[in-house]
């Protein structure tokens, strides 16, 4: 018994998928008698890659990926600063869109150049938007906004994401259990907005829409995970939303 | 239509074919392209159920049958579900716990909710000498109930020591179970572009209280084959047609009797449907739901007609209807809408809402009644020996009310009449034509109302 990553169908003991050509990882003894079948006539494929590509290949292209964007990039790069300084002399609003793309350029990349390395590229990524933010903020001095407000709204939205993450990950059965964590982790946002606005402008800390969020939020999410555990222990996402 | 673009008709085709998925929870399956409006019109006394049983030659050993029955379900994963809604569509679940066998009752096919959790969509019912299986309408037709059941016997007779050197066609468990058997073959063998049938009048219906009660009361009768095929002989037409002819002129009786009112109220069309197995035009191993129906229709206001004239009336309708390219019509308009996406996106509470609009308007206003005719039964000369009948029973309709299934066994046509209405008129005006034909009509007794 197999199963397509892409349709969900259920396809036996056949190598690839009759509807996309998904070529699918043999995982019992059973299919191994189909594999070398199919494979007296083909030439061996690695079962890396969604697309029958070996996994040299596949990262050779994310490789060739990466440089195309690189070079569009920089393309912008050196002409915004070029142009910037031709009519102004020096450089100032041109740092802000060197800035971006250098953010952009690193959300986009690094995930692509360093494959399996999810250890490093997490980290990476979770730290960009603190550097960016900082950095805007740095482009006009004194540094102000972005350490009172945007970064711990950014760690705010980047804890609760990331718990969400967790626990769906944790979860063994994928269904409106995850919308009852998206749900909670933007109540967690909404609070943590309104508190840290609160801080910022040294008012005293009132979590006012925040909490009216929160008041409606919750429950629904509740109701949704009492759904999901108690009454749809048969249910998945894919199975209720079948279109 | 070009090669390329025939080619991803067929792919998309097979697509939609598919009606078992699996995600992270295991299989599931969606319902046939003919069974999607059917859990919204299943009621306890609307049940949908359909039944076919077997009488044998003892009184069976129900210890013996429910082996069987444990063994049974393995080969048939596909009948062991149960009902469950989805946000767009009803969807079947796996049941894991095998049905037990439950006592026949005096009212065949009545009391069961379909809808409700851990009900599998079948049940097997034990009386005496007779085992019958009663299979929802959603899941299957009388291919695969007839196909369940053979199996079902078998399996008895096997542990009973009775060992068949040749199951024939007989699925028995141990095979592989091939995807292609519970495939929707409407899907498969979709044409785009093809209009669909015309809409018919108002079908004239019997003016009688429905029973009270969940009553459902069958008459049953067996007709010497031979006599039949005879007379139809002599009349130049099919035995099939012989016994829809009978009904069309029942009902036709039936309309002369009526009231002005009772006409009024319902129509002055007589339609009588009879199903046509689609596995003789399409090959399929498909034992979902693949078949669908002529309309036998005829004006009850145009006049009086002889019995002859109506025989060759039905026979010639039969001809021009029963064909591939007129018959697909109806495919293409089924499958055509369940491909809308507007349609396929619509809740399934509005889709349950408008489903019982549709059904009602559409399908049960144009037919007076039904006749179903699963043909011959063939079983190995082993197990042959020890059943004496088999019988077909229809599905109850308060709507069309009475209606007929036919079944062949050995040397005899088993006829089954159900009927929700306190009139026997057209049980009786039916028996009595073929009795007045020269058919020896073997009626079996009748539970009192």
């Amino acid at each position: 018994m197999a199963l397509c990553p892409n349709c969900g169908v259920d396809i036996d003991k056949a190598r690839q998928c009759p509807l996309c050509r998904t070529i699918i990882k043999p995982d019992s003894a059973a299919a191994d008698a189909a594999v070398a079948a199919a494979e007296d006539d083909e030439q061996p494929v690695s079962e890396f890659s969604l697309e029958g590509l070996t996994e040299q290949e596949y990262h050779g292209r994310q490789v060739v990926t990466s440089e195309i964007i690189s070079v569009c990039m920089g393309i912008v790069a050196v002409s915004a600063t070029v142009i910037n300084l031709i009519l102004a002399r020096r450089l100032d609003w041109s740092l802000y869109i060197l800035l971006s793309l250098a953010f952009s350029w690193i959300m986009v990349c690094v995930p692509l150049l360093l494959p399996k390395r999810s250890w490093l590229v997490w980290p990476i990524l979770a730290a960009a938007p603190f550097g960016f933010l900082l950095g805007l903020d740095a482009l006009l001095p004194p540094i102000s906004w972005s350490l009172r407000i945007a970064l711990p709204i950014v760690a705010a939205v980047e804890l609760a994401g990331g718990l969400a993450m967790l626990a769906t990950r944790l979860s063994r059965r994928h269904g409106l259990n995850i919308v009852a964590f998206g749900l909670l982790a933007c109540t967690f946002v909404c609070l943590a907005i309104e508190a840290v606005v609160c801080l910022a402008t040294d008012s005293p800390l009132r979590l006012v829409w925040s909490s009216i969020v929160a008041f409606t939020t919750v429950p629904v999410a509740g109701f949704l995970m009492y759904f999901h555990f108690r009454i749809a222990r048969t249910s998945t996402l894919r199975k209720l939303f079948h279109l | 239509m070009s090669a390329k673009k025939s080619e991803r008709l067929r792919a998309h085709n097979f697509r939609r074919s598919i009606t078992r998925f699996l995600d992270q929870m295991g299989h599931w399956y969606v319902l046939d392209s003919a069974a999607v409006i059917m859990p919204a019109v299943s009621t306890l006394s609307e049940t949908f159920l359909f039944r076919m049983s077997a009488t044998l030659d003892h009184p069976v050993n129900v210890a013996l049958m429910q082996k069987a029955l444990d063994r049974t379900v393995e080969r048939y994963p596909y009948f062991l579900v149960e009902l469950r809604r989805g946000f767009f569509w009803y969807l079947m679940q796996p049941m894991y716990k095998k049905p037990r066998l439950e006592a026949d009752s005096a009212w065949p096919c009545m009391n069961f909710n379909v809808h409700k959790h851990g009900q599998v969509m079948f049940r097997v019912r034990l009386s005496g000498a007779r085992v019958a299986c009663e299979f929802h309408h959603a899941m299957t037709d009388g291919t695969g109930c007839i196909n369940f059941l053979k199996t079902l016997l078998h399996q008895y007779f096997e542990l009973g020591g009775v060992c068949c050197a040749d199951p024939g066609d007989i699925f028995v468990p141990g095979q592989p179970v091939s995807e292609d058997e519970f495939e929707d073959a409407y899907h498969r063998y979709y044409k785009p572009g093809i209009p669909g049938p015309a809409k018919l009048p108002r079908a004239f219906k019997i003016d009688s209280p429905v029973m009270k009660d969940m009553k459902y009361r069958i008459t049953a009768a067996r007709l010497p084959l031979a006599q039949v095929s005879e007379v139809a002989k002599s009349y130049g037409i099919s035995m099939n047609d012989l016994l829809v002819a009978a009904l069309m002129e029942a009902w036709l009786e039936e309309y002369k009797n009526s009231s002005k009112a009772a006409r009024r109220k319902t129509g002055h069309n007589i339609g009588i449907e009879v199903p046509v197995n689609m596995r003789k035009f399409y090959p399929t191993k498909s034992l979902r739901n693949f078949s669908l129906y002529v309309m036998v229709c005829l004006d009850a206001r145009l006049g009086n007609w002889h019995f002859d004239e109506l025989a060759k009336y039905v026979h010639h309708v039969m001809r021009i209807e029963n064909d591939e390219r007129i018959i697909a019509r109806q495919i293409t308009r089924n499958c055509g809408s369940l491909r809308i996406p507007l349609v396929r996106t619509t809740p399934l509470f509005v889709k349950d809402f408008f489903g019982r609009i549709f059904f009602q308007k559409m399908g049960q206003s144009m037919i007076s009644s039904f006749i179903s005719n699963l043909g011959p039964v063939k079983l190995p000369p082993e197990i042959a020996g020890h059943v004496r009948r088999f019988d077909f029973i229809p599905a109850p309709n308060k709507d069309t009310r009475t209606n007929a299934s036919v079944v062949v066994w050995q040397d005899s046509m088993y006829v089954n009449l159900g009927s929700r209405v306190k009139s026997r008129a057209i049980e009786q005006r039916f028996y009595s034509r073929l009795a007045a034909l020269g058919i020896s009509v073997h009626l079996d007794p009748v539970e009192e109302d």
